[in-house]
């Protein structure tokens, strides 16, 4: 086998060393040179997906413990703080909008934030659509469905726990392709559930809970059209699959083992961890619903864990809040009018 | 050098806490801070000089000693039959199981077998821990095998034991669910505990850095 040679100082550099051990010349410099080029001219153009996306790539050529990695990962959490809103705008990178609503008034702000909500639907619309083009989350699909149709409660149960499923694990898609964070298409395991498997890892705390949380905050979403198409069509299936659904996404938030309420803890400071436990414990006692009791004990364990976040995340506080009193009340539907039940 | 904070060159790796260029002050061994010599050797993306190779030869040789796969084994087979024994609890109570219970149970079992192996693993604790999860998967069949209200001969409860270990097979028909969570917690604990290559690879030869400048 032939050992690659430094240019600089002829020694011989190991296969899968990023740098030589003797002058630090590294071995991927023109790639990190071009991708840092790339990653500042989508920055210039206001794109901080495609710009975070590129760093991303840049730290898997560097070793670990230089400065080169360590400024890229700071930038990488500068940019992921403006994604989610967390940090305001840096100068001459935003897009054109930002200049013309602080100019256009209430009304014009008012328009603007309705067509992005438009926007956002139909691009969130569209990425529901593109999963179901992959042939693995299809396949995976079929064999779910016919594994859970042949339970208690029949095809109309499996439909419904299937697509809630599937919106559930979109949301972790459309969260992780903000931050450009390369992941696989959802892949269904009959039995279990679904599962997305990151190519590349969150920057921070902050990525972590966001991209772990969009998943139960999607399927609340599609527990909420469940409900209202049950309501507003007198269809009970549809108000047992609202329940069902709210419930499996109430069962992720419990923080354990690589749940999306692990996930979102993270970026969770004590005393926010001290408050969820409680508002789990009471959603729990006022809803009549065991599984936010559990969400609750094992937030309550964690209160005084090593991996508190320093300083918490409001954002994410009052998501994780917010999505155990919904699910909660959502939960406590009856599940009734399919065979079985 | 920079102008702003990713202005940054790419030619050689700086490190924080040299505060200067790779090499400056002559190559060092990331392991020992010492010099590194003429040569080097790599295990992984570790770098080590020929003082501190026999140190990381022990390490690794001590991962294969008899003793640490015994000690691999009683913690995983503490760990499977404990946490086994919980959802077999939890299933007779509730009547009913939770895969995803299954799975994390073969995960917990896999990540105290890697750890008690120094996380270098091999094929042994592989095996070791398929088998400790596969154990611990059927143990939700307890409750349909045996009742707590009746006691039992030595006899019965060993070919009680043995169907419960085979109840999956024995029950894929009527219920394949069963056999596929098993299965899957099998090949979680199978791929978790994954052999990382015992090999040291060298000696490569140290080159002979330029003048170095300093950030």
């Amino acid at each position: 086998m032939t050992i690659p040679r430094c240019p600089e100082c002829g020694g011989d550099i190991a296969p899968g060393l990023l740098a030589c051990p003797a002058c630090g010349w590294l071995v991927h410099g023109a790639a990190l040179s071009r991708i840092a080029a790339e990653a500042k001219a989508a920055e210039a153009a206001g794109d901080r997906t495609l710009a975070l996306s590129r760093w991303r790539g840049a730290v898997d050529l560097l070793p670990p413990g230089t400065v080169q990695r360590t400024t890229i990962d700071a930038r990488m959490s500068a940019l992921s703080a403006v994604i989610d809103g967390r940090a305001p705008k840096e100068k001459g990178g935003g897009k054109k909008a930002g200049g013309a609503a602080a100019g256009a008034g209430a009304v014009g702000l008012a328009v603007l934030k309705s067509k992005a909500l438009i926007t956002l639907l139909l691009g969130n619309g569209k990425l529901l659509l593109l999963g179901l083009l992959k042939l693995p989350t299809l396949l995976s699909m079929f064999v779910y469905f016919n594994f859970t149709s042949n339970a208690r409660g029949g095809a109309v149960l499996a439909l419904g726990i299937l697509l809630s499923i599937y919106v559930h694990e979109i949301g972790h898609v459309a969260a992780l392709r903000r931050y450009g964070i390369e992941a696989t298409s959802p892949m269904f395991i009959p039995g279990f559930g679904a599962v997305v498997r990151m190519k590349q890892y969150p920057t921070d705390a902050h990525e972590e809970a966001r991209t772990g949380l969009a998943g139960p905050l999607w399927g609340l979403v599609a527990a909420s059209i469940a409900f209202a198409i049950g309501k507003a069509f007198a269809l009970p299936a549809a108000i047992s699959v609202a329940s069902l659904g709210a419930t499996i996404n109430m069962f992720n938030l419990i923080p354990v083992w690589q749940l999306d309420g692990a996930r979102g803890l993270k970026a969770l400071s004590r005393s926010d961890r001290g408050m969820v436990a409680a508002v789990a414990l009471a959603s729990a006692f006022l809803f009549h619903q065991w599984m936010p009791a559990a969400v609750g004990g094992f937030v309550a364990i964690q209160v005084f864990s090593k991996s508190a976040h320093p300083t918490g995340d409001r954002g994410m506080f009052l998501l994780y809040v917010g999505l155990l009193v919904a699910l909660s009340a959502i939960a406590m539907l009856p599940v009734q009018g399919i065979p079985g039940f | 050098m920079a102008n702003d904070d990713t202005d940054l060159s790419f030619d050689r790796a700086t490190y924080e806490t040299k505060g200067e260029v790779a090499g400056a002050s002559g190559p060092t061994c990331p392991s020992c801070n010492g010099p590194l010599g003429d040569s080097y050797w790599k295990w992984q993306q570790v770098v080590v000089c020929v003082n501190c190779r026999p140190g990381l030869e022990v390490a690794l040789a001590k991962s294969q000693t008899a003793a640490a796969f015994g000690k691999a084994a009683a913690l995983g087979a503490g760990t499977a039959l404990g946490l086994g024994a919980a959802y077999a609890i939890f299933t007779h109570l509730l009547h009913s199981s939770l895969a995803i219970i299954t799975i994390g149970i073969a995960y917990a079992i896999a990540k105290v077998i890697r750890k008690a192996s120094g996380g270098v693993s091999g094929l042994r604790y592989q095996i070791l821990a398929s088998l400790l999860a596969y154990v611990a998967g059927t143990m939700s069949y307890l409750g349909y095998v045996f009742s707590p209200s009746q006691s039992y001969a030595l006899s019965d409860i060993v070919v009680g034991i043995g169907v419960m270990l085979a109840a999956p097979i024995l029950t894929i028909t009527k219920s394949p669910f069963g056999a596929l969570i098993v299965g899957i917690g099998v090949w979680q604990a199978w791929t978790l505990t994954r052999p990382i290559p015992l090999t040291i690879e060298g000696p490569f030869r140290i080159g002979q850095p330029a003048a170095s400048t300093t950030v």
